[in-house]
């Protein structure tokens, strides 16, 4: 597995999509700063002139850019023909799979650091310290993007590695990665949703406008439901990032994050290699 | 006779379609294998399970004596290239980072040997170009030379001419020679290029659905290969008398068209066909080809 190592990450730094995908993190680092910079200087007093809540904008839009470099990536090996040579010339296909998927990894962190790196490099000196959020907490945090990053990619992998056409496998890739970010916004709001509703008005028969007595809120989720979307909301990669994206405080058992995370992971892995194994070739 | 591979009663099902059909083949070490079918007659399939990129459903094969399904067949594999349908290269790469590529991912110590491997098939002055800008022939070298690297003895490949032009044809034909003669390497190539492979090949295997039909070698095929006159008459009757008057052997096809497995003195010929009324009207001289061979065991049915 050390030569596919070497040989994949010799290409990864080749690849163009690797530094076309570095090239916009590193831009999109420097326009949020550039952005809560100008914010700063025009409404100086509205809020908006810390670095809270940029560090994790990348990592927030992973479900975006993570299957994009994955699947072109991994696509190519398909659309090239070159998962051929590794497979003929011996290598076994549980290799071929786990070095696609370290080397993948590798690549998503790399680009996930110089998001970070850069927004550091300019947030700091431009907007100064972190305000609302502590510093254990956004180390906590930051190591649980990393996770979050290694689960996110190794189901991209999965996507790329079992399906044989370049093109569809971006498709599904993209498709899947959109569907967990959507999603990660829709289990959010149904989570956020008051129990009671205190702050609804209407209309009386005098034609003014009158608060109304609090009532239960009909759409709140209670019992089972809510503990399953609970553990989606710490289980999906997207809702993982959602979280780490925008606390300001750690939530209740943070360590789920990590331990779902990294589950995911060896799950998807071991799926997504077993079926490899057994998949025919062209 | 020693043999580099092996199949023994190789079998692969897709669903409801049966690609290979309890298929035994020989390939003899140190041959030019000319593996001969029609479309879809189970060629790449073939080439697909020994490369490891598919699994048989039934039978096994050895490579070097090695047996699938065993560890060490990895080993074996080692020793073996292979270019199946299209060249497996990086299109975004250049030729030289293509076998650089090549190299480690065989974890070859040293890239020393690249410059000799693009002299060899004719890519050492393509430069910065990347595979992508490459002719269709250029791309075949460059995947024929990514096979190579790392010295295998065995060269597999899948219709290597399919879409060249003549001067492609001509430069891969020379280089599968070389290859053969100056670096010993055996070479199985699956074609349905006949006359091509009639250029190559030291032996053939013939394989129709997914069976093997025949193996054979170049020399044995020759001897199958007879030469004959074929002659066009008024009346193959008459023609027959005066051959059977003469003890040869031949062969009627119509009412005007015979072919004679023998040499025949013409003047000879045709005062004896005068002499029954009968008029001579064309002769020529054929040799039966690997193509009227093939069709002659497989039939000359539709493609598939």
């Amino acid at each position: 597995m050390g030569k596919l190592l070497h040989a994949g990450f010799a290409r990864l730094f080749k690849s163009k999509i690797f530094w076309i995908g570095i090239a916009a993190l590193a831009g999109l680092a420097a326009f949020a700063c550039i952005g809560r910079y100008r914010d700063a200087v025009i409404l100086p007093h509205a809020g908006y002139n810390t670095p809270d809540g940029l560090l994790f904008i990348g990592a927030m839009y992973a479900p975006i850019w993570v299957p994009v470099f994955v699947s072109l990536f991994v696509g190519t090996e398909y659309s090239d023909g070159t998962m051929r040579n590794k497979v003929t010339v011996g290598h076994s296909r549980l290799a071929v799979y786990l070095s696609n998927v370290v080397v993948c990894t590798a690549g998503v962190l790399v680009m996930h650091l110089v998001y970070i790196g850069v927004m550091l490099g300019l947030g700091l000196p431009l907007l100064g310290g972190f305000v609302e959020i502590s510093a254990n907490v956004l180390v906590i945090f930051f190591f649980c993007s990393l996770a979050t990053m290694v689960a996110l990619t190794s189901v991209m992998v999965g996507v790329g590695m079992l399906i044989h056409s370049k093109a569809t496998g971006a498709i599904v890739a993209m498709l899947l990665g959109l569907a967990l970010l959507l999603g990660a916004l829709s289990i959010n709001q149904v989570l956020n949703a008051p129990e009671i509703i205190t702050d609804g008005i209407t209309v009386n028969e005098a034609g003014e406008l009158v608060q109304v007595e609090p009532y239960r809120n009909p759409k709140y989720l209670a019992g089972g439901k809510r503990a399953f979307f609970q553990f989606l909301n710490e289980c999906l990669p997207g809702n993982q990032m959602m979280t780490i994206g925008q606390s300001v405080a750690l939530p209740r058992d943070v360590w789920h994050l990590p331990v779902y995370a990294v589950l995911l992971t060896v799950v998807v892995t071991l799926g997504g290699a077993y079926i490899f194994r057994r998949k025919d070739l062209k | 006779m020693e043999y580099i591979l092996t199949t023994n009663g190789l079998s692969k099902q897709y669903r409801h379609f049966k690609a290979l059909d309890d298929l035994t083949m020989h390939v003899p070490k140190g041959a030019i294998y000319g593996f001969v079918g029609k479309n879809g007659a189970g060629k790449t399939t073939l080439i697909r399970l020994i490369c490891g990129l598919q699994t048989p459903t039934a039978g096994n094969y050895t490579l070097y004596g090695i047996e699938n399904g065993t560890k060490e067949i990895s080993k074996s594999r080692r020793r073996m290239g292979a270019v199946v349908e299209t060249p497996s290269i990086y299109l975004d790469m250049t030729a030289e980072e293509n076998l650089r590529e090549q190299y480690r991912i065989l974890g070859l110590p040293s890239f020393d040997d690249i410059p000799e491997l693009l002299r060899l098939v004719g890519l050492s002055d393509t430069g910065k170009k990347k595979a992508r800008h490459f002719s269709l022939g250029m791309k075949q070298r460059l995947g024929i030379a990514v096979a190579l690297a790392g010295n295998p003895d065995f060269l597999v490949l899948d219709e290597p001419i399919n879409g060249l032009d003549p001067q492609g044809i001509i430069e891969i034909r020379e280089l599968i020679l070389k290859l053969n003669r100056e670096r010993r390497i055996t070479v199985l190539i699956s074609s349905h290029i006949l006359d091509e492979l009639a250029r190559l090949a030291t032996h053939y295997g013939f394989i129709d659905k997914g069976h093997m039909v025949k193996e054979i070698s170049a020399a044995e095929l020759e001897a199958a290969c007879r030469k004959c006159v074929r002659v066009e008459v008024s009346d193959t009757k008459a023609l027959s008398r005066v051959l059977d008057g003469m003890e040869v052997e031949y062969k009627i096809l119509s009412e005007t068209q015979a072919d004679i497995f023998a040499k025949v003195n013409i003047s000879k010929l045709t005062m004896a066909l005068a002499g029954e009324n009968c008029e001579l009207l064309g002769v020529q001289e054929r040799d039966e080809t690997l193509e009227s061979y093939y069709i002659g065991l497989v039939g000359g049915g539709s493609h598939g």
